[in-house]
């Protein structure tokens, strides 16, 4: 537990600052990364990847929508068919969970791979 | 099994990744790819920005400055820019209007020069199509050409471009406004063509109206008896800007060298939608109760979000300017200054003439001209276009008059028309540096040498100072023609068609100071008809005659009384209809609810506001009442483009004749007079109205709406369903989409006291909270105090930005 909470961390941690200088996927990578040298099983790399994307993304968009008073997700909202605000917080952080665990999920693989060889 | 499930992970991530990261066809529209659009750190999220700001300090350097310069963004976003150079202003005013408003911009300047189909596709081939036949490509390469090599115009506008650039570069595509995320594509470096790009679109929101076409057609098929009865070159009635002027010239339209076909021509550009006028009004100091001048403007447009309108202080060493600029061209267009303060409304002078183009041979590249032929330039416009892997190409051909923008009229009959635009031939390269030498203006004569150079689109400017001057100079190159007054189509085989010249400017109309103490002007004819010089245009009379209503027995105004008057709903069309339907309605026809609408419009006040009711029911009569009168007109407007009368000169006609043979409708069997057309519009009118509003609860303000659309069409980013008062005959210029979209009061007292509001806000951004931040109060008609603080030190509250600009 303990270490899936380290890994989750460390996701967060190398995802964020590379997610500025690098594109949107780049949390994929980077999970896999952290999946590929933290060991541990697909389902667990899976699962932490996706806790870790989550709040990446959906902590960073929240953040900024407070900051915003929801202004414009409000109307970002609208251009796609009246979604409400709080639901593109959601597909946001989707998006970022699911962009992570895919990617962990390939390094705990690939890791797997190479172990078994 | 492990290379397996191996291969599976990975196919699902990169499979996932690419389709997320590419746009996806969602009904008629386009989604953005999901991945980038949705990333906290690059897509839309980055662009909700905090509600309560905290100062960000920014240094940066520039080899392109003289010396340092400060820009501060103040607590309500306004830009506050300290130069010592006028260069270096320009730099600065570049670099913040990019800051704010860079979607704004790259919308404004795509669209007049026909590049809009590179971002958007299919959609807007037809409309990128047009403008590049019109020559506007053409035309905004060759002026950017001509002021770039103007020793004044040229380094001013490379020193707004550069400004422009170095934000533009500064910003990672994060930063990019919300805009080019949703439509996926990326900002362009600026160049002065976008600079003329801009100007050109102004001058054609200004000065492209096409009513020669309809006009012609007009001729055509009445013949010029009705045509000189229905369509007068002259308002009677009209309130010159110019009170009064020395001996004159006529010249009358002339048919005679029209080729004979009886097809009319196709309409090929629509005409300026009526709204689009300004008014502007100063006072003299022995006018108002302070005892100094007060200078008025509201410039009525096409509202938009973001506004036209970028509100800021420019400070070159200690010449103090405050107003709002246009986001494509440097300087302050309309504002004040510690002396001075100044302003514009369109002058609505014709400079636009066509003319019938004969083809020597069949590929149209040879025209006879004077018994001789001419060869036409040709020019490729390369369109490309999202989502075709091929250019659209098209040929558009160059006459002596211009470019001939349509080959055939709609049935495919070899109708060609060349177009002789003034804006698209301006001469003076000075138009990027006129705002900054306005803004540096200390009294009248700076002004007047200034305005000397302005080309076109021709306005009204107007002036006042601290010194006691008032004045109003209609500004622009004014064509002398010689052959036909241009209301009606030429024929091109005749050079003695051709523009004689030009009015010389220091003849250009001028009134200073006048005995009756102030000077107005919004959009009526630019002098009486005894000036020397003929000449032509849309004018509008009803505005312009309710100022002078009013300012002329005034002799105390107030800042509040110039506020009220902007805002004031009085329409002398309504007037002056209402006494129509006083002299001509016949009550014995009317049922009982017919009688009270009669009764209801007879003791209205003649005022548009928007909780009034009676505005709802005037409007429905008197469209009802122009589309009886016109029918013959309507018949064939969808056939053939026909100028429909002005409603001056059918109401004129109504009183002074009832049973004009035109007022007869052609659907009935009986011979109808204005009588019985007026009685027959109030009866439409009140069952129209029943049925709209069956609760009698209707306001005009939610009948009329008004709509303020943003640029790209993305209606949540845009102030829909607005009630509000006022209609185009009023000084409260509203319509359904246009309306004043800038108000300034400026006193020229020891201490300039100004205020301004405009329907809009400061940020270009919809996630900004300064996106549309003084639209409550525009909606109210209330104001902000506009202050200019010489030092960075003297603007108070919490600032956004503080950013110095240091030479390299």
């Amino acid at each position: 537990m303990y270490r899936s909470l380290l890994l989750g961390l460390l996701i967060v941690a190398v995802a964020y600052p590379a997610g500025l200088l690098f594109p949107w996927w780049i949390s994929g990578p980077v999970a896999a990364l952290v999946c590929f040298l933290g060991r541990p099983g697909p389902g667990v790399a899976f699962a932490v990847s996706f806790v870790a994307g989550l709040l990446l993304w959906g902590g960073l968009a929240l953040l900024a929508d407070m900051r915003n008073e929801s202004l414009l997700s409000t109307q970002v909202g609208q251009v796609f068919r009246g979604l409400p605000g709080v639901a593109l917080l959601g597909l946001t952080g989707l998006t970022g969970a699911i962009t992570a665990a895919l990617g962990g999920w390939t390094g705990a693989e690939m890791r797997r791979f190479f172990e078994k060889r | 099994m492990a290379l397996l499930r191996l291969f599976l992970a990975l196919m699902l991530t990169t499979g996932w990744i690419l389709i997320l990261d590419k746009p996806h066809p969602l009904g008629d529209a386009t989604l953005p790819p999901p991945g980038r659009f949705l990333s906290p750190q690059h897509g839309f999220w980055c662009n909700a920005e905090p509600v309560r700001p905290s100062l960000q300090r920014i240094e940066l350097t520039s080899a392109r400055l003289h010396q340092p310069t400060t820009l501060i963004i103040d607590r309500e976003s306004v830009p506050r820019i300290y130069a010592g150079h006028p260069e270096d202003a320009a730099y600065a005013q570049g670099y913040v209007t990019a800051m704010l408003r860079l979607f704004q911009m790259d919308m404004s300047t795509r669209s007049p020069i026909g590049r809009l189909s590179e971002i958007v596709g299919e959609r807007t081939l037809a409309h990128d199509l047009a403008q590049r036949r019109k020559g506007l490509y053409e035309a905004a390469e060759r002026l950017a050409a001509s002021w770039e090599k103007d020793p004044e115009s040229g380094p001013l506008l490379r020193a707004y471009v550069a400004g422009i650039n170095d934000r533009i570069r500064q910003m990672t595509p994060s930063e990019w406004p919300v805009e080019y995320k949703l439509l996926d594509f990326s900002p362009e470096p600026w160049t002065s063509v976008h600079c003329a790009a801009f100007y050109l679109a102004m001058s054609e929101t200004l000065a492209l109206t096409a009513h020669d076409i309809p006009l012609t057609n007009a001729l055509k098929v009445f013949g010029q008896e009705t045509f000189a009865l229905l369509y007068p070159d002259r308002n009677p009635y009209d309130d010159p800007v110019i009170p009064s002027s020395p001996d004159s010239v006529a010249i009358g339209p002339d048919s005679s060298g029209l080729p004979g076909h009886t097809w009319g021509y196709e309409f090929l550009t629509p005409a300026s939608l009526p709204g689009i006028g300004s008014n502007n009004w100063a006072v003299s100091a022995g006018h108002t109760l302070n005892g100094h001048p007060i200078l008025c403007n509201d410039p009525h447009l096409t509202l938009t979000l973001p506004s036209i309108w970028l509100e800021m202080q420019i400070s070159i060493g200690q010449q103090h300017a405050y107003g709002v600029a246009f986001s494509a061209i440097p300087g302050i267009a309309i504002g004040f200054n510690g002396d001075v303060a100044w302003g514009f409304t369109n002058a609505g002078h014709d400079v636009l003439d066509w003319y019938e183009i004969q083809w020597a041979d069949e590929g149209r590249t040879r025209y006879l001209l004077d018994g001789t032929e001419k060869e036409a330039v040709l020019r490729e416009e390369v369109i490309r276009v999202k989502g075709r892997k091929q250019p659209v190409r098209d040929t558009v051909r160059f006459t002596v008059w211009g470019p001939v923008p349509q080959l055939e009229d709609k049935d495919g009959r070899g109708v060609s028309l060349a177009m002789h635009w003034l804006p698209a031939n301006s001469l003076d390269p000075m138009m990027p540096s006129v705002f900054t030498r306005i803004n540096g203006a200390s009294g009248v004569n700076d002004w007047l040498t200034t305005l000397q150079r302005y080309d076109a689109p021709m306005q009204n400017g107007i002036f006042a100072s601290r010194a006691g001057d008032i004045a109003i100079r209609v500004s622009g190159k004014m064509p002398i023609r010689g052959h036909s007054d241009g209301r009606t189509v030429q024929p091109g085989t005749d050079s003695r068609f051709q523009w004689k010249g030009f009015v010389p400017a220091e003849e250009n109309p001028l009134v200073l100071n006048p005995a009756q103490g102030y000077v107005a002007s919004a959009n009526q004819w630019s002098t009486s008809a005894d000036f020397p010089y003929a000449y032509t245009g849309i004018f509008e009379d009803w505005r312009g005659r309710y100022i002078n209503e009013v300012l002329r027995p005034s002799r105390s105004l107030t800042l509040e009384d110039m506020m009220a008057l902007q805002n004031d709903n009085t329409s002398i069309l309504a007037r002056e209809a209402i006494r129509v339907l006083a002299l001509r309605a016949d009550t014995f026809r009317l049922a009982p609810s017919e009688l009270e609408a009669f009764r209801q419009l007879i003791s209205w006040d003649h005022r548009f506001d928007a909780r009034d009711r009676t505005p709802v029911l005037f409007d429905l009569w008197i469209k009802q009442l122009d589309s009886l009168a016109w029918d013959e007109w309507y018949a064939l407007k969808d056939s053939l483009p026909l100028e429909i009368p002005e409603t001056w000169r059918m109401l004129d006609l109504m009183v002074a004749d009832q049973d004009l043979a035109w007022w007869d409708h052609a659907g009935t069997p009986a011979r109808e007079t204005a009588t019985d057309i007026v009685t027959w519009a109030l009866q439409q009118a009140v069952a129209r109205l029943m049925a709209l509003d069956t609760n009698s609860r209707l306001t005009w303000g939610q009948y009329r709406k008004t709509y303020i659309r943003h640029l790209a069409r993305i209606e949540a980013f845009s102030a829909p369903d607005l009630e509000l008062g006022g209609h185009s005959s009023a000084l409260n210029a509203m319509t359904a989409t246009n309306g004043p979209s800038w108000r300034m009061v400026v006193e020229l007292g020891p201490v300039v006291k100004a205020y301004g509001i405009y329907p809009g806000g400061q940020s270009g951004n919809p996630g900004s909270p300064y996106y549309r931040h003084f639209l409550p109060l525009w909606q109210k008609g209330e104001y902000r105090s506009l202050l200019i603080y010489p030092e960075p030190k003297d603007i108070p509250g919490q600032q956004l930005h503080f950013i110095t600009f240091q030479p390299q």
